[in-house]
């Protein structure tokens, strides 16, 4: 017997997931093709962005061609968002960018993790899944601020953007663990 | 009523956390104001809307905090400004050309906010029109001074990637938010379907097991004991044989209404199935439940139900006691039915 509230879902769920899929691949290559075609940066990271470009496509293909659960199709884009990021960061902070520059626009992914683990995980795990996420940044954050201290890369510009980041991540975090889920 | 009890544990928790945002609102407000002022100065929309922000956050954070403020008034207000800051911040950095130049900065990073604090807040069409019209206004901010930044020159290809990401993002966000709160309501609506008794609209049988479990666990934990009420309609298969089961079932239907117009605001009453009844009554002593069980026993056989029929009903009562089960609870209201219906019907029996 089938449960036409729970097809809907599912249907609707597939659909948003071939879009979401769809949104994030486009967004990796555009990263891709801008930093090495337009600004010409040379990032070691930046070499994974097209990697999770092509893990968003494949599954998106796979998962229409049937041969990917629907569950695996949306948790391996989750796990590279997750990877990406917070590589990203790490380097980005041990490099002494996130000090001296400060996060660009492109940091706005970075939350992107806790609604989706929340979507498609059950409550508890999607609790401790994102509380390592959060854990790992702020592990990242006080381990490079001592080299930051010592090594003279903090400017002033670059704080509000720091604190703005780990702000809104608790925010999210907040959000979507206590309030959305309740 | 569990249900005002539940619902008054979840508006404490929303207050908490409300506490909690106002306090991060105001600290991220405080922080990008000082920055910008030790580096620069603050200049445009941020010179009035950050301390305003500030400000607004402390006041209703107090206000909330005093309980001078209803936990959904202080979350509108936040989000209104949210949004004014927001949007403000977006129109002052495309016209003055920044934003083509430099990109979109990390502070950036608060702009999908928005979606989550809507949906929490108002109801999922309500919430999906406002955030559409959040996501369309900044297109509109940003399409309108586009071609002078093409025209003029001031585009940037550095700049290109995070103005394309900030606005996939956006859209990203709000997909998942859109997802997020159909699976809210649907996962509402089929727990509504799972718990609830399709022809009287009273608790089930799955969901009065539950709520007794949970009385019993607080039972167990405050010592303050529970009663439930067993009732069934006396001769009800001659009810239906007399009359059809379509009179069977608004008789049901009618007696459902009935139960829950005299009980207290702190019970529950369920269909176990069939013709039988159940009240949780928690708090419930001996005296109390016999009382209640006498009131609806006699409320049911003085009221004319379904046009001109006239039912009674056997009530048998438990008292929870000290390492009851629900079965064994259930079992023993059972039992005092049976009581109550061997010794003539239409009464109560009340088990200890």
């Amino acid at each position: 017997m089938t449960n036409p509230l729970l097809d809907s879902s599912t249907r609707f769920r597939r659909r948003v997931t071939l879009l979401l899929l769809l949104l994030g691949g486009l967004a990796a290559l555009l990263a891709w093709y801008t930093t090495f075609k337009v600004a010409r940066g040379v990032v070691w990271l930046d070499f994974v962005l097209l990697p999770l470009g092509i893990v968003c496509f494949l599954a998106l293909f796979l998962m229409r061609m049937g041969r990917l659960s629907q569950r695996n199709a949306e948790l391996i884009p989750v796990a590279a968002l997750a990877l990406y990021q917070l590589g990203a960061l790490t380097e980005f902070a041990f490099k002494g960018l996130m000090y001296g520059q400060g996060f660009s626009g492109t940091a706005m992914w970075f939350p992107l993790f806790y609604p989706l683990v929340f979507l498609l995980m059950p409550y508890r795990r999607a609790l401790v899944a994102s509380s390592l996420y959060f854990g790992f940044a702020l592990l990242v954050l006080l381990s490079s601020l001592p080299l930051a201290l010592s090594g003279g890369w903090i400017k002033t510009s670059a704080i509000n953007s720091v604190v703005q980041f780990y702000l809104t991540n608790i925010m999210y975090m907040l959000l979507y663990g206590f309030r959305l889920n309740r | 009523m569990r249900q005002l009890e539940q619902s008054s544990k979840e508006e404490q928790a929303r207050r908490r956390l409300t506490l909690w945002l106002l306090g991060l609102t105001a600290a991220a407000a405080l922080t990008a104001w000082t920055v910008s002022y030790l580096i620069s100065g603050v200049h445009g929309v941020d010179a009035y809307l950050l301390p305003l922000m500030v400000l607004c956050a402390l006041i209703f954070w107090t206000l909330l905090r005093l309980g001078r403020m209803s936990t959904a008034l202080a979350e509108l207000c936040v989000v209104s400004i949210f949004a004014v800051q927001q949007q403000g911040d977006l129109l002052e950095f495309t016209l003055n050309g920044y934003i083509y130049s430099h990109g979109f900065g990390g502070t950036a990073i608060w702009f999908p906010l928005f979606y989550p604090l809507t949906f929490m807040l108002v109801n999922y069409r309500f919430a999906l029109r406002l955030s559409l019209g959040y996501l369309a206004l900044s297109f509109i901010i940003f399409g309108i001074s586009l071609p002078n930044a093409l025209m003029g020159g001031l585009l940037q290809a550095n700049a290109i990637n995070p103005i394309v990401q900030f606005f996939l993002a956006n859209v990203t966000f709000l997909l998942l938010m859109n997802l997020y709160a159909q699976y809210r309501q649907r996962f509402y609506a089929m727990r509504t379907l799972a718990q609830t008794d399709s022809l009287t609209g009273l608790a089930n049988r799955r969901l009065l097991e539950a709520l007794i479990e949970d009385e019993q666990a607080r039972a167990e934990a405050d010592g303050v004991g529970f009663a439930v009420l067993m009732l069934d309609l006396d001769h009800f298969k001659s009810v239906n044989d007399l009359y059809g089961h379509s009179v069977g079932d608004g008789v049901l239907r009618e007696i459902a209404h009935r139960l829950l117009g005299e009980v207290r605001i702190q019970d529950t009453v369920g269909r176990l199935g069939g013709e039988e009844f159940l009240v949780l009554m928690p708090g419930g002593d001996a005296i109390k439940a016999h009382s209640l069980a006498e009131h609806l026993r006699r409320t049911i056989e003085t009221v004319t139900v379904y046009e001109e029929l006239l039912v009674t009903v056997s009530v048998g009562v438990a008292l929870y006691q000290r390492g009851d089960s629900p079965e064994k609870l259930l079992a023993r209201a059972d039992s005092g039915l049976y009581q109550a219906k061997r010794e003539g019907r239409n009464r109560v029996a009340v088990v200890s």
